[in-house]
């Protein structure tokens, strides 16, 4: 027995030993080599978290559907420790969303609404799992109480974010309350908005959120926006991040900064900006329009702007445009429906002439937002999709109409045209002009020149197309026949 | 050497074992640490490094066991330079509990234990702090609540917060500065904290901010909105841009049913702020603002250099549903944050936009003056010197603690010692440079003549604000017809009208033209300080000011009055216009100030408010409509006479009620209201604002009733309500008030000769108020005939209480003295009691040759609540069950003199108590009309 317990004690003696060497290479480590310390940090890190993303991206990856959600499913459970403020939350709440996806891609909504609830569960301050929880118990009839309760709790809370309104709209149409639908877009449309717009400048090694950026307010004076500062040092670039959500429509948007040649305001919807001012162009969330800037509730609209030369340091700029503020489209949207259309009637029994004037308004304007489409034919042809186009329109929107410009570049000849008009019952439509561009050489086609030869779900009167069905168009004769690069189709609807 | 080496080898597990173990202990906590807050928890901003985990763990172990082997210890620091002890316990179960998996299980209150003076009461308590520091490593944030709504140092709720940076008193010095600046802070104290009878080290004890900060102020107990949108409480998906999220502000005052859109003064707010700056929108904004707190609140920032108060959190607004005013509340100000501190030699921030109500403010003039009076009288009264001491003293104080912490941030002593010196210094450079922008450097004004000899252009540089023009002329002065201070704003001319307040004096005009340069923005890297960038670069300011029959007064010199002196300006050529674009509500207007004039009958339909002053005519009959109600912003002077008394009355005689009569806001100062009745109003809610009596006065100084009536309001609201007022009151009747027949808050109010006959409830309720009362007689009270609550005082001298169910009330820290009253046929006349929690006092009451007669009961004192009965008659010939010598034992009524039938027992002459001293200004005058040799109210 001794010799074995000595043996024990040796090696009890070698493993304190090798122990405190270990503490000795450790503190030496510490103490001198940090670096080193750093590198092992960063190995471990990936030792204890990449594999479990790897798990999660191999679940994404899995093309066998049903294999894929059994995998994710395992990933969750597997990470049920994993909370909200946790590293791999984000990751988490993936898997949750994803999971809710593929059931209601099954149609299994009882399943899409447990992993929604998981989500929420696991993250109760996100505007997404709520509001789309919400829009899943809303499809459930029995549910559909509470998840507009739900929702019009978001609303009050964060009244300008649009998705909680969109589904809250939805949800109100499909229990038939079209009235308690337009208050909310109406609500939405005077919410409390940000007013606040970020600058990043750059020096010349590019934008950077975390050093050189500032906020400002947007000062709006009669119409016109205004944003202005000045910068303390030369810089090579502006970006200039729109207050988020905004819904509007910019016209002329211009900036000045004063140079040693110049200051004169650059129109930003040039199409020659750049090759008349060497200024660079880039736009994020914001789309051109005829001219114009269009904002439709992105969170992160963005002008950014390379400038030709480093500006001198302390320069003014100024940011100006005409801001008309709209509602976001898909809020409009089912303005077009004809609930809308009867309670415009209700509306306009009860004497709320301001209320109709302004859901008439949106529901022009929603209606006009649709594509247009065309179609041609010549003789001894019929109207067909080979031979017809759509396009956006841009929009103007007045106290009382919204007029709209669609422009169809057909490239063909016809003797016909059929203009289908978005749908949208009650809805009137002016068509003003209708130029032709043949061979480069506009020709505006009077009005009284277009005969009429029919018309579907339209009545004509006082000049006006009102809307009486789904599927509105309407043919007219050309003059003459002709082969023409564009169609352009000018008028108001209201 | 080999028996040595054998011997050594026997040995060595001495050495070995005990550095094995200290080594494993040590690797163990370091990689659970770094695993918990690195691997698992995203504690960003604040990152945790295996590095710095390893290093902070070492020394923390090593100071422990340094601590624990010496001699030395806490009790051994003089009294003077100790900081006072708060024991806490939790038992292992509840501290595991909080440590399971942190930080979410620490947020979960536990049960403990927290000594009183007497002895230990159960608490609540959790870890509280969004940020790695308050519960990452050894030391932790506590939030402690004490069970069945009892106080600590009179607080329910406080929180032992770790120091955030190496100097250790930030947050203390802050609320400490903030109260030199007069703003609200919460209470906060450098303590020392035991837990389970081990020190855990230094900590800040801090109020968690709730109702009671508002009392403690003298604020009325209206709304406290938290908004704070950040770490665990942010929104994902949204801005967190709390101006623009008024709902998700918190409400912290706990008010039983909350009424439904309480949130609507700081939807307001949020509507003005995502406005654009106007002049009218800063109006809007100025009426919604306290703007001294607030100019407080900037000095405040500027002076600590923080730039706590962001766009998404540490907002605490006190909303004052009487004046209609928000007040700021200063917390977790991490003020001189050495992380965000200007390299040396680059420049302090002498504005700090960190957030858009700060845009707002920056180009508020209303805010720009109250600012810099404050930072001037800061550095003028000898605040900023007071100040420095105090932080001298409470570094000391840190420093002794610190000896004896055993969990020390940072953890090399060292560093501590460094940065509590670059702290001092810090502090003193920031005083040094804004004293020198704001105080000394003054800056000039240029004028010169206008082209059309109109006016004189002037040009304001500097940060100061002009207060006056001084115009001295070679002859006598009249003051002209029109005086007007003009700007460009777009271009387009905006005149603001001073007329009313210039004065001429022999040969000097003096015009209240105020003028500030204007802020401009301009963006400015500053290294590692994305939140300071918004710098404002001082522009001139242009103004024109216009005068009727200028040339004729031949003008010598044009003068400034800047910072109380007359500087003289530097008159040139001409002076180039520009636009006033950065800067509004420059100057108050000051029209002259013509009354509308009332007389006969005027009818008044739904809301009127009225801006004028107001002459109302004697035998001026106001006819209210339905719900209707007259709000005065302007002084009244109603003088009726006893013939033609002024009347407010319903439009239709026994029609439904209209609404309210107010006064509200300072404008109403002095107004005056003889020979008036009131009949048939009720109480109104005009857009925020509150008026839940029939005659309202709210934030009004100065107001008199003279010999006025009023008369049955209906429902069950006040007939009188007052709000931060001071109201006189002679020879007025009330009869027959639904509920209240005057309601006090925070006011101070005198009654001489009134009489208040069949109140619905309670007669006189004073909340927080003072008044004095005399010559007055109240009866016949359904339940109380004075009610004097919440840290009132109540002088009352040849007052009658009568036939009330209850005479008098006097509860929850609050004083009354009654002198030659008389205490009639009340079925309690007299009670002393302590009923609201957050008041831990009671009540103390003075009787003082006064009688009491006919009364159902003694007086009573409950709990810590006294009487004292002096030289006093009781006279209970008719109800021998009144037997003073038969009181209850916990009646802490005390009879001293109160024999002797109806004669004196003394004859010396009667003092003010000394607790009444804030009343003396006004009780000095009736107090010559009270006897000493006289029971009672009687003067037959």
């Amino acid at each position: 027995m001794l010799p074995r317990s000595q043996h024990l004690t040796t090696i009890l003696r070698l493993s304190l030993c090798g122990v405190c060497l270990i503490a000795a290479f450790t503190a030496y480590t510490f103490d001198r080599q940090p670096e080193q310390i750093a590198r092992i940090e960063s190995w471990l890190f990936r030792k204890l978290t990449d594999p479990r993303q790897v798990r999660f991206d191999a679940a994404l990856a899995e093309p066998d559907g049903k294999k894929a959600v059994r995998m994710m499913e395992q990933w969750t459970e597997d990470e049920a420790q994993c909370l909200r403020q946790d590293h791999l939350a984000d990751k988490v709440q993936s898997a949750y969303q994803w999971l809710s996806h593929a059931a209601e891609s099954r149609d299994d909504l009882p399943q899409a609404t447990y992993w929604m609830e998981r989500w929420l569960e696991f993250e109760d301050l996100s505007i997404i799992p709520q509001a789309r929880y919400a829009e899943l118990l809303c499809r459930h009839q029995q549910l559909r109480k509470k998840g507009i309760e739900i929702l019009q709790g978001m609303v009050l809370r964060y009244p300008y974010h649009p998705e909680p309104a969109i589904n809250l709209v939805n949800a109100l149409l499909l229990e038939n309350r079209p009235a308690d639908a337009w208050q909310v877009v109406r609500d939405n449309y005077t919410a409390i908005r940000s007013n606040l717009c970020t600058v990043l400048w750059d020096i010349g090694d590019g934008f950077d959120y975390e050093s050189r950026r500032s906020t400002i307010l947007e000062v709006i004076e009669n119409g016109t926006l205004r944003i202005g500062f000045s910068i303390a040092e030369a810089c090579t670039g502006i970006e200039l991040r729109l207050p988020p959500f905004l819904t509007a429509l910019l016209s002329e948007p211009s900036i000045t900064w004063a140079t040693e040649a110049s200051s004169a305001p650059l129109n930003l919807c040039d199409p020659k900006l750049q090759s008349r001012t060497g200024v660079q162009l880039e736009l994020n969330e914001i789309e051109f329009n005829m001219g114009r800037l269009r904002c439709d509730g992105g969170s992160t609209p963005v002008i950014r702007l390379k400038l030709p030369a480093k500006s001198i340091p302390g320069t003014a700029f100024e940011f100006r445009a005409q801001l008309q503020q709209l509602p976001t489209r898909a809020l409009m949207s089912p303005l077009r429906k004809d609930e809308f259309a009867e309670l415009v009637t209700v509306l306009t029994n009860r004497g709320e002439t301001e209320n109709v004037a302004l859901l008439r308004r949106f529901r022009a304007l929603a209606t006009a937002e649709d594509n247009f489409e065309l179609f041609w034919h010549k003789e001894g042809s019929e109207f067909g999709a080979d031979r017809s186009a759509q396009t956006p329109v841009a929009l103007w929107p007045e106290n009382d109409k919204v007029r709209f410009v669609a422009e169809f570049t057909p490239q063909a000849e016809a003797a016909d045209l059929r203009f289908d008009l978005p749908g949208g019952l009650g809805i009137a439509f002016t068509i003003e002009t209708v130029t032709t561009t043949v061979s480069g050489v506009r020709t505006e086609v009077q009005k009284q020149s277009l005969s009429i030869l029919s018309t579907n779900d339209l009545t004509f009167s006082d000049d006006q197309f009102l809307v009486t069905g789904n599927d509105p168009y309407i043919i007219a004769r050309l003059p003459v026949q002709v082969a023409f690069d564009q169609v352009r189709i000018e008028g108001t609807v209201q | 050497m080999r028996a040595k080496l054998a011997f050594a080898w026997q040995w060595s597990a001495t050495a070995t074992l005990p550095i094995a173990l200290f080594f494993l202990y040590w690797a163990f906590g370091t990689f659970q640490q770094w695993k918990s807050f690195t691997v698992d928890y995203d504690t960003r901003p604040a990152v945790l490094t295996l590095h710095q985990a390893g290093v902070d763990r070492f020394r923390n172990l090593a100071r422990n066991a340094r601590l624990a082997i010496s001699p030395d210890s806490l009790a051994l620091v003089p009294e003077d330079l100790a900081l006072r002890t708060v024991q806490l316990f939790i038992g292992d179960r509840q501290l595991s509990q909080l440590n399971n998996r942190l930080p979410y299980s620490g947020y979960e209150f536990v049960d403990g234990q927290l000594m009183f003076p007497d002895g230990l009461h159960e608490v609540n308590v959790r870890y509280r702090g969004d940020y790695l520091l308050h519960w990452g490593f050894e030391k932790k944030s506590f939030r402690v609540r004490s069970k069945n709504k009892e106080l600590f140092d009179g607080l329910q709720t406080f929180n032992l917060i770790v120091p955030k940076f190496p100097e250790q008193v930030n947050n203390y010095l802050g609320y400490r500065l903030a109260n030199h600046l007069g703003l609200m802070a919460p209470r906060c104290e450098l303590v020392n904290v035991m837990q389970n009878g081990s020190n855990l080290g230094m900590y800040e004890f801090t109020e968690q901010i709730d109702e009671g900060t508002l009392r403690r102020y003298g604020q009325a107990v209206g709304e406290i909105f938290v908004g704070d949108l950040v770490a665990k409480s942010s929104i994902k998906g949204i801005t967190n841009h709390v101006f623009e999220l008024p709902e998700t502000w918190e409400q912290l005052v706990d008010t039983k049913g909350r009424i439904p859109g309480s949130h609507a003064p700081l939807d307001h707010l949020a509507r003005i702020l995502a406005g654009s700056p106007s002049e009218e929108s800063m109006a809007q904004l100025a009426e919604l603002l306290d703007m001294d707190a607030f100019g407080a609140f900037g000095a405040f920032e500027i002076l600590t250099q923080t730039h706590h108060f962001d766009e998404c959190h540490n907002w605490r607004l006190a909303w004052n549903p009487w004046t209609q005013k928000f007040r700021p509340i200063i917390w977790d100000p991490t003020p001189w944050n050495p992380e965000l501190r200007p390299a040396e030699g680059s420049a302090i921030a002498l504005d700090l936009v960190v957030s858009r109500l700060g845009i707002w403010l920056y180009r508020n003039g209303d805010f720009l003056t109250a600012r810099h009076k404050s930072i001037c009288e800061f550095f003028t009264h000898g605040k900023a010197e007071q100040f420095l001491h105090e932080a001298d003293a409470a570094l000391t104080k840190a420093s002794n603690a610190l000896d004896y912490d055993p969990n020390i941030r940072p953890t090399l002593p060292a560093d501590i010692r460094a940065g509590m010196v670059s702290f001092r210094a810090f502090i003193e450079r920031t005083f040094h440079d804004v004293r020198l922008a704001y105080v000394e450097a003054a800056g000039t004004v240029r004028c010169a003549s206008l082209p059309d000899q109109s006016g004189i252009a002037l040009e304001v540089h500097g940060r100061s604000p002009v207060e006056a023009v001084l115009l001295r002329c070679n002859q006598q002065v009249q003051r002209p017809t029109r005086v007007v201070l003009r700007h460009l704003r777009n271009g387009k001319r905006v005149e603001t009208d001073l007329t009313g307040a210039t004065i001429a004096q022999n040969n000097t005009l003096r015009i209240p033209a105020r003028m500030l340069c204007q802020l401009a923005p301009c963006f400015r890297f500053i290294v590692g300080q994305p939140l300071r960038q918004h710098t404002l670069n001082e522009q001139p300011g242009y103004y024109e000011l216009i005068l009727d029959d200028l040339s004729a007064m031949q003008v010598v010199d044009i003068l400034v009055l800047r910072g109380n002196e007359e500087k003289r300006t530097e008159a040139c050529p001409a002076i180039e216009p520009s636009d006033l674009r950065w800067l509004y509500q420059s100057t108050p207007p000051h029209p002259n100030r013509v009354p509308q004039v009332w007389r006969g009958t005027i009818v008044i339909q739904g809301v009127r408010e009225i801006r004028d002053d107001v002459v109302i005519e004697p035998g001026t009959v106001i006819q209210m409509s339905s719900e209707a109600s007259l709000i005065f912003r302007g002084r009244v002077d109603a003088s009726g006479t006893t013939e033609q008394p002024i009347q407010f009355v319903p439009a239709i005689p026994g029609g439904t009620a209209w609404g309210c009569m107010a006064l509200a806001g300072n404008g109403c100062n002095g107004s005056r209201f003889r020979h008036c009745d009131w009949r048939g109003g009720s109480s109104a809610a005009i857009g925020l604002h509150q008026f839940p009596a029939m005659f309202a006065v709210h934030d009004c100084a100065d107001a008199e009733l003279r010999d006025c009536r009023l008369l049955a309001n209906t429902a069950a609201t006040c007939m009188v309500h007052l709000a931060h007022s001071s109201v006189k009151f002679d020879g007025v009747e009330w009869q027959n008030s639904s509920a209240d027949a005057l309601h006090s808050e925070l006011s101070q109010l005198q009654l001489t000769d009134c009489q208040i006959r069949g109140a619905g409830e309670n007669g006189i309720s004073l909340n927080a108020s003072s008044a004095i009362l005399c010559d007055s007689d109240l009866a016949n009270a359904k339940d109380t005939a004075i009610v004097v609550s919440a840290g009132s005082s109540l002088i009352a001298v040849r007052t009658k209480v009568r036939r009330s169910n209850k005479g008098v009330l006097v509860r929850d820290e609050s004083y009354a003295d009654f002198v030659n009253c008389d205490f009639l046929a009340c079925q309690r006349p007299l009670l002393a009691l302590h009923k609201d929690w957050r008041h831990p006092g009671g009540a103390q009451v003075s009787i003082r040759k006064s009688l009491f007669s006919n009364n159902k009961s003694l007086p009573n004192a409950e709990g810590n609540s006294r009487i004292l009965v002096q030289d006093c008659t009781l006279d209970a010939q008719d109800q021998p069950a009144v037997d003073i010598t038969k009181k209850r034992k916990d009646n802490h009524v005390q009879f001293v003199d109160c024999d002797g039938g109806r004669t004196p027992h003394k004859l010396t002459p009667i003092e003010i108590l000394p607790q009444f001293d804030a009343l003396l200004p006004l009780a000095r005058n009736i107090w010559t009309s009270v006897c000493a040799d006289v029971r009672g109210s009687n003067r037959e």
